[in-house]
């Protein structure tokens, strides 16, 4: 069973399950009065009356007033994934445009990662380049297709 | 995630049904690479749309002809789609989505290091 984690700008992250969940409250993604949402009944729940998670808070601590926004992962330089997404877009426009795909997934997928502050803020420049060299590539091979598609309408045989 | 799923497999289906009906039109058609283009010469991924096409209709020895990485090629690509599209977020999902990604550029390494001997050649 999994549940979303509803962030402090009403956007719902996950589902994640108890173990990614717990990750989360190790790296200081989730904090005690963090609403958690459950995957299929929709009931809301604080993450500290969890009993998954409920240990992992410390008792004393009072909860905060407001819940923080995910913390950037900052340093180390742009992820491998952010790095490839934008090598992806260069080779699908000027090779295949079918580079293009996993260029506008791989980027739009690492913006997300670097949104939720799962990845390095480092990389996002580069995964928007990615992904918007990936649209590129898809239109021009749309543009390709189409003109392909034309030409064959007017092939004559012999 | 059946709904994404199941989108994911109709838009690879339509892919092969419209290559199994341009079969006959690719092998003659005017290249759409950019690199031949400009180079004259085919780069990594060229002759993957004949091959396709020529797979839809379970022409192995000309798909293979077209681009001996074509199979490995839809398989990672498949593959790279459903990791990044289908799986929700999760820890072990994440995990598959990085092997996914490796095992994409892998295939396009090959083709690329295959590519270059053909250029030296």
């Amino acid at each position: 069973m999994g549940y979303y984690v509803i962030a402090h700008d009403g956007n719902r992250y996950g589902p994640a399950d108890a173990v990614t969940l717990q990750q989360w409250v190790r790296e200081g993604r989730i904090a005690p009065n963090t609403v958690l949402e459950d995957e299929f009944t929709g009931t809301q729940i604080r993450a500290s009356l969890l009993p998954e998670l409920s240990h992992l808070f410390p008792q004393s601590a009072p909860p905060p007033p407001y819940q923080a926004p995910p913390t950037p992962v900052a340093g180390g330089g742009p992820s491998s994934q952010a790095t490839t997404a934008l090598v992806l877009g260069i080779l699908g426009l000027l090779c295949c445009g079918l580079l293009s795909v996993p260029a506008l997934i791989v980027g739009k997928r690492e913006m997300e990662r670097i949104d939720q502050g799962l990845a390095p803020v480092e990389g996002r420049g580069l995964a928007q380049a990615g992904y918007i060299l990936g649209i590129i590539g898809l239109v021009l091979l749309g543009l390709g297709v189409l003109y392909f598609l034309l030409a064959v309408s007017v092939w004559q045989p012999g | 995630m059946v709904r994404r799923g199941l989108l994911l497999t109709a838009v690879v289906g339509a892919v092969w049904l419209g290559a199994y009906a341009l079969q006959p039109y690719v092998e003659r058609a005017p290249t759409l690479c950019t690199f031949r283009l400009v180079t004259g010469k085919p780069c990594p991924t060229c002759g993957m749309t004949r091959a396709t096409c020529a797979l839809a209709h379970g022409e192995w020895a000309k798909a293979w002809h077209y681009h001996p990485l074509a199979v490995p090629f839809w398989v990672v690509l498949v593959g790279l789609l459903w990791t990044h599209l289908v799986l929700p977020l999760r820890v072990h999902t994440e995990r598959w989505r990085r092997i996914s990604l490796r095992a994409f550029l892998a295939v396009v390494g090959i083709a690329l290091v295959w590519r270059i001997g053909e250029w030296i050649r």
